[in-house]
């Protein structure tokens, strides 16, 4: 019966397992660097030599960046996610024209709502969709957003305008002008700086209304409900608003009572912050205003007014295949902010479930595998990089007391945590 | 390169590349990134200053961010000083508030007005001109604005003219918010009838103390307060006839003013006993003592340590001394009687502990000073562990390769465990065995329950492209600003030390 019991778990992880394929991922850094090669061809030939050589500049970094988050193993080539959001892009391209054939989609490991468009057709989908989403129609809504993004080419459109604010003539002339002030130059270049921010926070949120309405168009041509273009985007304001939170403080002496190492009353005390009034200080910029996104609000009410016939907010069912991928996302939030180096934040989401009681064999054997990070970054003084800060003015309570009972942690405590669900749970 | 390097580093702690464009120069120029530290020496936070240039002719903007012990911001903030001022060093004063104390280059002219501190009020972000408090014909005013170095001396040349002498004095806003005010009668080559008075909060004379009744020109008297608390005053009396200077250590009862005990400084030679209590001598305390520490000055130079220890609670005094050669050549056979180890380097003291079983450690490290044709060089760390007689029980000779040109590695050290125990930090640029790859480690070094352990973290590296400057951070937790050329570790970090 144990035998069979942990036959089923292991085959139940097997399952949950993404695959991790190194042919996949070189194929696709050789793509994504030839298809930079192809943008360079298409859009360089129309600038001027310094706009030309600035915007080679700016794919070069680009490029840089992207290839180590690459290298990094932030994305996953598993077929399970690929497949359906290839489904919903064909079925997009086969209703609409207008979209382009060499869009290709990459899933991140990134557990967050999110996706976006590179200018060299590159999807990025973060497989948080997958979890915080409820159908493959509102998957389907995001996919055309941002697909809408690439073909009004909105990101080269921001580029160019980055590069004339920095590297036109009439601009290198205005800031030349500003530093050669002999009095008050800084407040001079701080109100054209702010004003460019402005601008161009105008710029992005008029691409965010373009974006809504082309890719109403595109869902309205395809089989997908666009009424679920309005329920993703109240999702998407439900997510902004959740902060980690919901930790009990009875859960830390369940769990961290061990029989070589009984919980300690000390590791709950809170650092005292009180002496500091976190009120005082206020950002030079309003960062509303310079925001890339309008809020979310707004560009529901603009949608529903333009296309009166969507519902406020409706919900559909999703598919069996979705379902699975739901529960596959789920199940790998834990090793995917474990791959993406958040092990604080894995601990927070492994306690929490386990404090749900949700998959809790699963989150402890996470719960020690981060543990171990967590000491060897002790030992080697990197822990702040896994771990954050406790900011009283920005994080919730039950969040503070995570950070502060991480911390409060000796390393040899760590270590004894570690060795405890690392020895618990074998397979 | 190295210590270019590091300096080129630790100057811009905190600062993003000065670039031409519209971002830097809004910005302004980042200045300094410095702690900040409150009455009781906790860290209070970090003060991080820019220099945003002239507003008018003679007038300059700063703007600074004050960020809490866990780098949070708490506030933000302009200041107009004159045009001369560099930058400003912030410090906590009695009252709580953030007093920023303007600093000085070296290109300023004889007219030149040294303008008021200001004050920041860290609960309403309110700046003020920070008056501080002067005593004036038996009554306390507030200080005028300062005048220049020719208004100065013009006054001191009137002065002498026509006084035969003018009162001066020096106040004290102590922890407790009482007053400690030292005047005297400035003959202008001699001081006398000085006296310490002592006011409440309301500045209502509580009692004095008078001295140097007879100061003369070869006759002098000069007290200097080492420690105070609401029982007891801790002062260091010393009085000069001719050459000879005679030392008493005076206990006043801080309520009363009653001497409590008054006790002569005996058993060191003359020249020892002329030097003290001198620029040198350093005063500390903890729960249980009061000590004087400082170098052993004799006929034939410095040869090591002197102390003084009050016990608190019987009022004993203790005075012991430590010789280089006497007391460490068990320890190090190489040690002469002026501290010079070997080869022309001696031990230079980089840092004093005093911990609360009235037991000193003392923390050097072996230095060569820079010659005609020699730049200046330091090795290894030493560390002398003495008992609460100031003997010498353990000597840790802690290894460090040669750094040239390079004043010191020592970093800097904290109180941690109720000021029980100490921990303290130093640098070293070590060759890898095996990649020959030179890379820094930060060494930390704990003395926990008198037990001292060592640990040795990797602060740089030529493979991966990065390198960490440590800095003080809040009990038992050190900062460490990361330069590294993967975006995502490029970072400042407060790491938890492992002790």
């Amino acid at each position: 019966m144990l035998f069979f019991l942990s036959y089923l778990m292991y085959s139940q992880e097997k399952e949950y397992k993404l695959k991790n394929d190194t042919i996949e991922k070189e194929n696709f850094k050789t793509y994504f660097k030839q298809s930079y090669l192809d943008l360079e061809k298409v859009v360089l030939p129309n600038h001027q030599a310094e706009v030309k050589k600035q915007l080679k500049e700016s794919f070069a970094n680009f490029n840089k960046e992207f290839i180590e988050e690459i290298d990094d193993d932030q994305f996953i080539y598993d077929g399970r996610f690929l497949e359906l959001a290839n489904e919903i892009l064909d079925e997009l391209k086969n209703k609409n024209s207008l979209i382009p054939k060499d869009l290709k989609i990459i899933i991140s490991k990134q557990t967050v709502l999110n996706a976006y468009c590179l200018p060299n057709g590159i999807l990025v989908l973060n497989m948080g969709l997958f979890y915080w989403l409820e159908n493959e129609d509102q998957l389907a809504a995001i996919i055309a957003h941002e697909v809408a993004h690439k073909v009004l080419n909105h990101g080269i459109k921001s580029q160019l305008k980055y590069i004339e604010d920095n590297y036109s003539d009439k601009n290198k002339k205005i800031v030349k002008s500003i530093a050669k002030n002999q009095t008050k130059k800084s407040d001079k270049a701080f109100e054209l700086f702010k004003s460019q921010l402005y601008t161009n926070a105008k710029m992005y949120q008029k691409h965010e209304y373009e974006a809504d309405s082309l890719s109403y168009s595109f869902i309205k041509n395809s089989k997908f409900d666009s009424n679920q273009i309005i329920t993703s985007m109240r999702l998407s304001i439900q997510y902004d608003s959740i902060k980690p939170e919901g930790l009990d403080k009875k859960i830390y002496k369940e769990v961290f009572n061990l029989p070589l190492l009984p919980f300690q009353e000390k590791w709950l005390k809170i650092e005292d912050f009180s002496q500091y009034n976190y009120d005082l200080y206020k950002e030079k910029i309003n960062k509303d205003s310079v925001s890339s996104h309008p809020e979310m609000e707004l560009r529901i009410n603009k949608l529903e007014k333009n296309y009166p016939s969507l519902l406020g907010s409706t919900s559909k069912p999703a598919s069996f295949g979705f379902k699975k991928l739901e529960k596959l996302a789920e199940m790998n939030i834990v090793p995917n902010l474990t791959d993406l180096e958040n092990y604080g934040y894995a601990i927070y989401v492994c306690l929490l479930n386990i404090q749900r009681e949700n998959e809790v064999e699963h989150h402890k054997e996470w719960l020690g595998k981060n543990f171990k990070l967590v000491y060897e970054a002790r030992k080697t003084y990197n822990l702040n990089r896994y771990l954050d800060r406790i900011d009283p003015k920005n994080q919730s309570e039950s969040y503070q007391q995570f950070l502060s009972f991480m911390w409060n942690l000796k390393i040899e405590d760590c270590k004894a945590i570690a060795d405890y669900y690392s020895t618990q749970i074998t397979h | 390169m190295r210590k270019l390097l590091f300096i080129l580093i630790l100057n811009s702690l905190v600062a993003t590349a000065q670039n031409f464009n519209l971002a830097s120069i809004s910005n302004g120029e980042y200045l300094i990134f410095s702690a900040i530290f409150d009455q009781n020496q906790k860290l209070y936070g970090y003060f991080s200053l820019y220099d945003l240039g002239k507003v008018n002719a003679t007038e300059k903007e700063f703007e600074f961010v004050i960020l809490d012990k866990n780098l949070n911001k708490i506030l933000s903030n302009k200041v107009v000083f004159a045009k001369e001022i560099i930058y400003l060093v912030p410090y906590i004063n009695v009252d709580g508030n953030l007093v920023l104390s303007p600093q000085v280059g070296y290109n300023i002219t004889k007219d030149f007005v040294m303008p008021r501190s200001k004050k920041l009020d860290l609960k309403t972000n309110v700046i003020e001109d920070y008056i501080f408090y002067c005593y004036e014909d038996n009554q306390f005013v507030d200080c005028p604005e300062n005048k220049s170095f020719r208004e100065k001396r013009a006054e001191l040349r009137k002065s002498k003219r026509e006084k035969e002498y003018i009162d001066d004095s020096d106040v004290w806003r102590l922890k407790n918010n009482n007053f400690l005010v030292l005047t005297k009668k400035d003959y202008f080559k001699y001081t006398k009838d000085n006296e310490l008075i002592y006011f409440d909060q309301y500045k209502k004379e509580m009692w004095s103390f008078k001295y140097n009744l007879d100061g003369s020109k070869k006759n002098t008297e000069a007290l200097n307060v080492m420690h105070y608390n609401d029982d007891k005053l801790y002062a260091i009396l010393r009085s000069k006839i001719k050459e000879d200077i005679t030392n008493y250590i005076i206990i006043f009862d801080t309520k009363t003013g009653t001497i409590i005990k008054k006790e002569e400084v005996k058993g060191f030679e003359k020249v020892t006993l002329n030097s003290y209590d001198n620029s040198t001598s350093m005063y500390y305390n903890n729960d249980n003592y009061v000590f004087l520490f400082n170098y052993l000055y004799t006929k034939s130079g410095v040869m090591g340590y002197l102390t003084t220890k009050i016990n608190k609670k019987t009022n004993e005094i203790t005075h012991h001394k430590l010789e280089y050669e006497k007391n460490l050549k068990n320890f190090l056979p190489k040690i002469n009687k002026l501290g010079y180890v070997e080869n022309g380097y001696y031990l230079n003291l980089k840092d004093v502990f005093f911990m609360e079983d009235g037991s000193i450690k003392l923390l050097t490290e072996k230095f060569k000073a820079a010659g005609q044709y020699n730049r200046m060089k330091t090795t290894d760390m030493v560390f002398i562990a003495t008992n609460s007689n100031f003997e010498v029980e353990l000597v840790k000779t802690l290894e460090k390769e040669k750094s040239k040109n390079e004043y010191s590695d020592y970093m800097f050290s904290q109180e941690i465990n109720d000021k029980k125990d100490v921990v303290f930090f130093y640098k070293d640029f070590q060759k890898d065995d095996e990649t020959k790859d030179k890379n820094w480690f930060l060494f930390i070094n704990t003395l926990i329950n008198g037990a001292f352990n060592q640990e040795q973290v990797t602060i740089s590296s030529k493979n991966d492209k990065y390198i960490s400057i440590p800095y003080i951070a809040k009990e038992g937790y050190i900062l460490l600003r990361e330069y590294n050329e993967k975006e995502k570790y490029n970072e400042i970090r407060l790491e938890r030390l492992n002790y």
